[in-house]
């Protein structure tokens, strides 16, 4: 390896574009939905259905994605709009960190990828662990003040007397049209910043670095999560890269799939639409301890077949 | 120009940005063909957004108070912007209009060393040949589990005629054909010595005064941050006169050298050609 940076204008442009254009439509399914979200969905019809035991609502909100199914950029501005209208933290926190993972699209690209390298086993533990994880930490979520969570326009839920209920028909499109852009135009700002700092690793720093990790377990495992957060790879087509990085062990390749799509670099400024900077930076520990501890300490074996 | 405005221009620039890209064919360099259709949806909606954000906000008093969008104080859609909502905009309108003049529409050499070319199959595990003769193949995931040619009708009834071969009789291949029939034992000694046409971009040699060089193409999986360069050795009595990372024909003899641990394909180039750009210049 002769360098370990180098970076060209023409190739971090180009980089930063097919991002761009993957990630806008899944922002604007999210964006639109959020709108139809917040004029139609009266908070209080979201009290009613919730469980009101807070354990049964972490675990409904982490297997939400299966029916509900969001790709990480998304899913931000959906959860956003649903604290809006009430939807208790710690939910939220389980569904926005489960529903990139658990959902039929991402399962099926990962038993893809990994055919001929433990399909089966892959997409189970990856399904499995990103649950068990989105518990974890929605479950200590569950015990922080919301105050110390939320940046401070979330804070207060809306009230139901606010529900736009009674305005006619156009007027409610309209609405739905202002809140959707609004939102677009909210969360693509961060989603840019995002992408850029994402794109400059992605394409300037040399990937052969991580290499020599792979001979350590420990090491290597922090390597591919380090690595998952720099690349910033949408959770539909992650599992492809990381079936590539074939000199690592399947904890390694696990461990990011796990984490990259609960935290990369785009993330930690799309997180900061809903998140205070503290909450963002706990996350990124805690995230990173978690899946680290699972990775390394779980009979997780070297999936064959 | 205040808020209102300034979002139906960003509106009108990324519809326009979107819909460009698909309807110039401009798409192909940067996703795999699967997300086309929803980048020219999102191209359309936004364009359809455009003049609906400015019925919605046709009204002087529509703001905070009824469009339950929640801006900040100052923030409705006809005020003055704030600093904050003026470097929104600045980020919303200026990186994707700079990126979208400046983008070559393919990697150069930075990139590509900075992923490392890819000389084995198996580090791609998804990855199938294009020209088709392995259609029918199980996907490599693990050197240890090479599946039998003999599974696969086509290769072995029809063998490398299954290829096309060039007017000048040499069987055009993609870097990837190669890679695959490394891995492959009845496919190698099919393809071995055989004389073959390989299209690529050109990466000189790195310092060390050889005439070996690289002949890689990208393979994507899902959009240009995944693309992987797959690449072929290629030795020659003089290196090409092509641009660093321009686009070559190689037409010489297919080789495979065995160091005992892996097989490594690479051509004996006997004619380099310069030529243009493949329409699809990614592998998917």
């Amino acid at each position: 390896m002769d360098h370990w940076f180098w970076f060209s204008a023409s190739d971090f442009a180009y980089g930063f574009l097919s991002v761009v254009l993957e990630g806008t439509p899944f922002i604007l399914v999210g964006v639109l939905l959020s709108g139809l979200v917040d004029v139609f969905l009266p908070p209080r019809v979201l009290a009613r259905v919730l469980p009101r035991n807070p354990v049964a609502g972490i675990l409904l909100g982490g297997l939400l994605g299966a029916v509900l199914p969001m790709c990480e950029c998304g899913i931000v501005v959906v959860i956003r709009r649903l604290l809006r209208k009430g939807l208790p933290l710690s939910n939220a926190v389980a569904y926005m960190l489960a529903a990139p993972i658990i959902n039929p699209v991402v399962a099926a690209s990962t038993y893809a990828a990994f055919r001929g390298q433990g399909a089966w086993e892959m997409t189970l533990w990856r399904m499995g662990l990103a649950f068990g994880i989105s518990v974890v930490v929605a479950s200590i979520v569950l015990f922080l003040r919301r105050g110390s969570v939320l940046r401070p326009d979330l804070q207060v839920p809306e009230e139901i007397a606010d529900t736009p209920e009674h305005r006619a028909p156009a007027e409610k499109w309209a609405a739905v049209v202002r809140s959707s852009v609004g939102d677009f135009l909210d969360v693509t700002v961060y989603f840019l910043l995002g992408a850029a700092v994402a794109t400059l690793f992605n394409t300037s720093v040399n990937q052969q670095l991580i290499l020599p990790l792979s001979e350590n377990n420990a090491l290597s495992v922090a390597g591919m999560m380090g690595l998952a957060a720099l690349l910033s790879l949408c959770s539909t087509s992650d599992a492809f890269v990381a079936a590539t990085f074939t000199a690592f062990s399947s904890a390694a390749k696990l461990a990011f799939l796990v984490f990259g799509p609960m935290m990369d670099l785009k993330l930690v400024f799309i997180y900061g639409l809903v998140f205070r900077k503290r909450f963002i930076a706990l996350l990124v520990v805690l995230l990173f301890v978690l899946v680290w501890l699972s990775c390394t300490q779980l009979p997780i074996g070297n999936f064959r077949g | 120009m205040n808020k209102r405005t300034l979002t139906l221009v960003t509106l009108l620039l990324w519809g326009a940005l979107m819909s460009w890209f698909w309807v110039s064919g401009r798409i192909v360099a940067y996703l795999h063909p699967q997300f086309h259709p929803l980048v020219a949806a999102a191209g359309i909606v936004l364009l359809l957004l455009a003049p609906l954000w400015w019925w919605a906000t046709r009204e002087s008093g529509a703001g905070c108070s009824s469009c339950g969008c929640h801006h900040e104080h100052g923030e409705e859609p006809r005020s003055r912007l704030s600093a904050g909502a003026a470097f929104g905009f600045v980020v919303l309108l200026l990186p994707v209009s700079t990126a979208f003049f400046v983008s070559p529409g393919q990697f150069g050499e930075a990139a590509i060393m900075n992923r490392t070319i890819v000389t084995s199959i198996t580090q791609l595990p998804s990855a199938v040949p294009e020209t088709a003769v392995l259609d029918e193949a199980p996907v490599l995931g693990d050197a240890d589990e090479v599946p039998d040619v003999a599974q696969w009708p086509e290769a072995q009834e029809e063998g490398v005629e299954y290829f096309t071969r060039g007017p000048d009789g040499a069987i055009q291949l993609e870097t990837i054909d190669l890679l695959f029939a490394a891995e492959e034992p009845a496919l190698r000694e099919q393809f071995a010595d055989q004389r073959v046409s390989v299209t690529g971009q050109y990466v000189p040699p790195r310092g060390d005064g050889s005439a070996r060089f690289d002949l890689v193409r990208m393979f994507m999986v899902c959009c240009a941050a995944d693309a992987r360069p797959i690449g072929i050795a290629v030795s020659s009595p003089s290196l090409p006169v092509a641009a660093r990372m321009g686009w070559i024909r190689v037409t010489g003899k297919a080789r495979f050298a065995n160091d005992g641990e892996s097989v490594q394909p690479f051509l004996e180039a006997e004619s380099i050609q310069e030529v243009p750009a493949p329409r699809e210049a990614v592998l998917y």
